[in-house]
């Protein structure tokens, strides 16, 4: 078993081992292959010296087209580091151009929040005095004109706002106004201010208009309860040019301008263009107002930019108004501009200094490189005997200092290299010259082997041959026995039937005695109805003549009775029926005596056909003893046929045992040729597998032989 | 040497942060402990009657419904006295703010009073630079959209007509939403080819007394009108009542109010108001509740119903009430 176990083991190391170097040579030859005839002969001659002699020419031209990794680096960086200074330029340029816009616009709401909240205040403020005003001439109920112009007198000069002062008017025409004021209306019930007067109880503003004068004003005005029971209207004006100073001077940011629109009716109320003061925004064609008027129509006063402008739109709480504020965009994209500019020459000077920065960087980095890399390229050319200094403390330097130490030990290796070399020159020798050996070896016993094989081959077959023709042996004696079991089964049946058959005959002679006896008694019996037939015919005989004595009786007592006339006649009837009767039993015995007559005839054919039968039986009795003789004989003969097969069965089974026991025996041995020939086959192809391993050893100690060789040419190029 | 520096100058610096970690966690502890108390301030003028009242029972209800403790408090009007009800309210464990601001231009100065806690406001707008998304949110219906509705039925009832004699009672004078209505209104008209000749435009103060002696001056200028719209239902049952006393038909002339109250439901039954524009009290309610409970815990009002992209309003839509659907009203 631990035989068994250790060949396994070292045929698993013989496949592992052969698959390896197929594997190895496998590649090899592949890449060989795609090679022509001639290219595979040079270069399995030349080996890793023509690949590295080709890769060197190859190194060689890369060298002559090497660009300096400074030059690579400059290439590399200053374009990166302009893009990205343009690209910071021009993004801080834009976003600088949102935040201004932004900034704008958030001043261009504060500005116009101040003017509107101004605006506000100061209506506010005019309006509370107004509506005080008002609320003390209606308190004091002024019973007369005078006393109304007196009121009005009072409060005249009292706000700077309203020069004209408070003035009152009624549905007749008729007004009141300060002494002082210089007010004067033709048709007060048509006046602006009259009108929207009676359309409200608290003082409160209109819209604008031009008054007498040719000046836009605003007028708040209400109705008002003097105590006179007439329809009153109070007002008082204020000017536009006053709410033109406000909106003018109220604006915050520079180069912004405002104007102030009435939204119901369209007219501009106050512009720092006196000339569009009092046109209308739906007829205007700027670009700007009518851009205005679209916003007003739409009543959208989101800020926006209009005929590149940016515009603020607000309205004045109380009023119609709305109060419009713009600012060129050229002013807010000037100062953008302007920043862009100083944003660019930064990036510009920034540049600048980054590449002069860089340019000195550079060199004084790659300066030691160069004397590296001249270093390297000596050394890549073989030369050891150069020497490198280190001449800083950063990593060049050290980088330098390691290129020292490793030329050194290269050096070092190399002498090493060249002495070894050497050796492995004569152990390759050695080495081919054994494994040619070895392989001359392992090929003469592949051949035996391979004879042994074709041996153990025919041995097999043949043992095959044998295994087969004692099965087929068995087979048939085990056939046979089957046969003979079944011939002694039909034996036993046979003499049990014969048995059975001379029994049968035995009693068939003891029945024909019987019969014989019963024959002969049948005899008698019919012999008896003979006799009796005999006596009964003589009986009849008897009443024949009885009967014809009787019949002639009658006719004699007929006669008689004819004779005796009348008196006769009764016994003349009984004459007549004697006579008949007499007839009739003569008839009738003539009909017996033919009846034993014909019984008697019967009889006599019965006892002829009964000593027939006697004779037959006598015969067939004579034969039956002779039956008996003969079943006695046959059962006495199959009787001594039955032991015989007996015994020839039992010597079967003992042939059949033997034959068993040879099949069983002769599918071992063919098994075991079997695994013969299996064990045989494996012997043969790992002598086979020895054989190619032993071809690549002597190739590997060749290939060895050419890589020593070339390994001492390149060791030779080396100067140390 | 160098690396113990490293080393040092590491561990400080850990220190540092979990120093700094541990004390801007312990403020967050304590703002969570307040945003995350159930309990609400409503700050309302007063309620008494009227949509602040519906108001105040909605948001009450609505409140409880959502596990909230609704505490109402009135101002009677006063701003300074809203200002004080929010100052005091981190203080009283408030977790959040729903604030009908009594003057919305002071939205500023009531966020600084509530230190932080969240502010719901409610049917009085503020200016947009003063809501802030996730902290100072409004909710409440367009006051623009309820003048275009209040013009729309005038217009299509008297016949799309080319000139509209109109009276019109305006709100407060420092209420913006008066503006708003106001201005709707008349672009409306405006923009449909409408002329407007505005016979009377005053403010009655949202009140109906005021809204009648008004009317009563307006009769000595002995002017018709066409239509009459109000920024309000108060104003416009004072209208009403005028127009009824002095025998003008509101049938022909029909009088326009806003905010669907009972007594504005009951005059169109009855015949005497033509329209108003309901404000749905309970969604409003609703809608306030829902957006309290998001930005106290530190979401936004995105998603909600009504809520604008910029998350900063949840706008609740009017109901238009006629003599046609107010039997539908509930």
């Amino acid at each position: 078993m631990a035989d068994t176990n250790r060949e396994n083991r070292g045929k698993k190391l013989i496949g592992l081992r052969k698959k390896t170097k197929t594997a190895k040579t496998g590649d090899r030859r592949k890449s060989l292959k795609r090679l022509s005839p001639k290219k595979r002969t040079a270069a399995k001659k030349s080996g890793h010296l023509f690949n590295k002699e080709t890769s060197g020419r190859k190194a060689e031209k890369k060298a002559e087209r090497v660009i300096s990794i400074r030059t690579k680096l400059i290439l590399l960086i200053i374009p990166v580091t302009v893009a990205i200074v343009a690209l910071l330029v021009i993004v801080s340029s834009q976003m600088s151009k949102k935040r201004m816009k932004a900034m704008s616009e958030a001043q261009l709401d504060s500005s116009i929040a101040n003017q509107a909240d101004s605006i506000e205040a100061w209506l506010k403020q005019n309006l509370e005095f107004f509506s005080t005003a008002k609320a003390a001439i209606e308190a004091a109920q002024p019973k007369t004109p005078d006393q109304l112009k007196d009121l009005l007198n009072v409060y005249y000069g009292q706000n700077n706002s309203c020069p004209n002062g408070l003035y009152v008017a009624g549905s007749d025409g008729k007004y009141f106004k300060a002494t002082k004021s210089s007010l004067a209306f033709a048709d007060v019930a048509n006046t602006t201010w009259y009108r929207q007067g009676l359309t409200r109880v608290n003082m409160d503003y209109g819209s604008a208009y031009m008054d007498m004068a040719g000046k836009y004003v605003v007028s708040a005005s209400a109705l008002l309860n003097d105590g006179s029971g007439k329809l009153r209207v109070i007002s008082a004006d204020v000017s536009l040019d006053r709410i033109s100073t406000i909106v003018n001077s109220g604006t915050r940011m520079k180069g912004a301008n405002s104007f102030l629109v009435d939204s119901r009716v369209g007219t501009i109320l106050s512009s720092p263009k006196y000339s569009l003061a009092g046109t209308n925004i739906n007829k205007s064609n700027d670009p700007l107002i009518k851009g205005v008027a679209e916003k007003i129509k739409k009543h959208d006063l989101e800020a926006g930019t209009i005929d590149d402008k940016l515009v603020e739109m607000r309205s004045i709480s109380d009023t119609d108004w709305v109060l419009v504020s713009y600012a060129p965009m050229s002013l807010i994209m000037k100062e953008v501009a302007s920043l862009g500019r100083t944003l660019a020459i930064l990036g510009v000077l920034a540049l600048a200094i980054l590449v002069v920065i860089l340019l000195t960087v550079v060199n004084g980095i790659f300066a030691p490189i160069s004397g590296i890399t001249r270093s390297i390229t000596n050394m890549t050319e073989g030369d050891f005997t150069i020497k490198v200094d280190k001449t800083s403390h950063d990593e060049i330097g050290a980088m330098s200092g390691s290129i020292g130490r490793f030329i050194d030990r290269m050096r070092g290796m190399l002498s090493s290299i060249s002495s070894e070399s050497d050796k492995l020159k004569s152990q390759s020798e050695n080495s081919d010259k054994v494994s040619k050996d070895m392989l001359r070896e392992s090929t003469s016993q592949t051949k035996e082997m391979e004879n042994l094989n074709q041996t153990v081959d025919s041995l097999a077959l043949a043992v095959n041959n044998i295994a087969e023709s004692a099965t087929t042996l068995a087979q048939v004696v085990s056939d046979t026995k089957e046969d003979s079991d079944k011939t002694n089964e039909a034996m036993d049946n046979t003499v049990r039937i014969a048995r059975q058959g001379r029994e049968d005959i035995r009693n068939l002679g003891t029945a024909m005695d019987e019969i014989r006896e019963s024959n002969q008694s049948l005899v008698e019996s019919v012999n008896q109805v003979g006799d009796a037939s005999k006596q009964i015919t003589r009986i009849v005989g008897l009443i024949q003549e009885i009967a014809d004595e009787t019949n002639l009786l009658s006719l004699n007592a007929s006669i008689e009775a004819a004779r005796a006339g009348e008196s006769g006649r009764g016994f003349a009837v009984v004459a007549s029926q004697i006579g008949k009767l007499a007839n009739n039993s003569g008839e009738s015995a003539a009909s017996i005596s033919k009846l034993i007559n014909t019984v008697s005839e019967q009889i006599k054919e019965v006892v002829e056909r009964a000593d027939q039968s006697y004779q037959a039986i006598e015969k067939n009795a004579g034969l039956i003893d002779k039956t008996v003789e003969s079943f006695d004989e046959i059962y006495k003969n199959i009787g001594q046929s039955s032991r015989r097969l007996t015994r020839v069965v039992e010597n079967i089974r003992k042939v059949e045992d033997v034959a068993s026991s040879v099949a069983a025996i002769s599918e071992e041995q063919a098994a075991s040729t079997a695994e013969i020939q299996t064990t045989s086959r494996e012997i043969m192809e790992h002598a086979r597998s020895i054989t190619r391993s032993s071809q690549d050893v002597a190739e590997n100690s060749r290939e060895l032989s050419d890589t020593s060789n070339a390994l001492a040419g390149y060791v030779s190029k080396f100067r140390i | 040497m160098i690396r113990y520096k490293k080393f040092f100058s590491l561990l400080t610096a850990l220190c540092l942060t979990a120093g700094l970690t541990c004390c801007g966690s312990a403020d967050n502890d304590s703002t969570t402990d307040v945003t995350s108390s159930k309990k609400i301030l409503v700050t309302i003028s007063d309620s008494k009657n009227g949509t602040r009242g519906d108001f105040e029972k909605a948001i009450r209800k609505e409140g409880k419904a959502a596990g909230y403790d609704i505490t109402v408090q009135q101002t009677a009007g006063v701003l300074d006295t809203q200002i004080k009800q929010l100052r005091n309210a981190k203080q009283h464990k408030f977790g959040g703010v729903i604030c009908w601001a009594d003057d919305p231009d002071a939205a500023k100065q009531l966020e600084i009073a509530a230190n932080g806690l969240p502010i719901v406001f409610v049917n009085s707008l503020p200016d947009e630079d003063a809501l802030t998304q996730g902290s100072y949110v409004y909710v409440g219906s367009d006051d623009q959209k309820a003048g275009q509705d209040q013009a729309s039925y005038v217009y299509d009832k008297l016949g799309k007509p080319d000139k509209l004699n109109l009276l019109m009672m305006k709100g407060k004078k420092d209420d913006d939403s008066t503006g708003r209505r106001t201005d709707a209104v008349r672009n409306y008209l405006t923009d449909h080819g409408c002329q407007v000749n505005i016979v009377f435009s005053d403010f009655a103060d949202d009140s109906t007394d005021t809204a009648y002696s008004l009317m009563q001056r307006f009769r000595t200028t002995g002017q018709s009108f066409d239509a009459a719209i109000c920024n309000d239902d108060a104003m416009a049952l004072g209208v009403i009542r005028y127009m009824q006393e002095n025998g003008l038909s509101t049938d022909k002339i029909p009088v326009c109010g806003i905010d669907g109250s009972k007594d504005a439901l009951a005059s169109i039954k009855s015949g005497g108001m033509s329209f108003t524009d309901m404000q749905q009290t309970t969604k409003t309610a609703r809608a306030c509740i829902d957006a309290i409970g998001r930005i106290k815990s530190g979401g936004t009002i995105n998603g909600l119903s009504g809520a604008s992209e910029d998350g900063k309003y949840i706008w609740i839509p009017y109901q238009k009430v006629t003599a046609d659907n107010v039997d539908k009203i509930r």
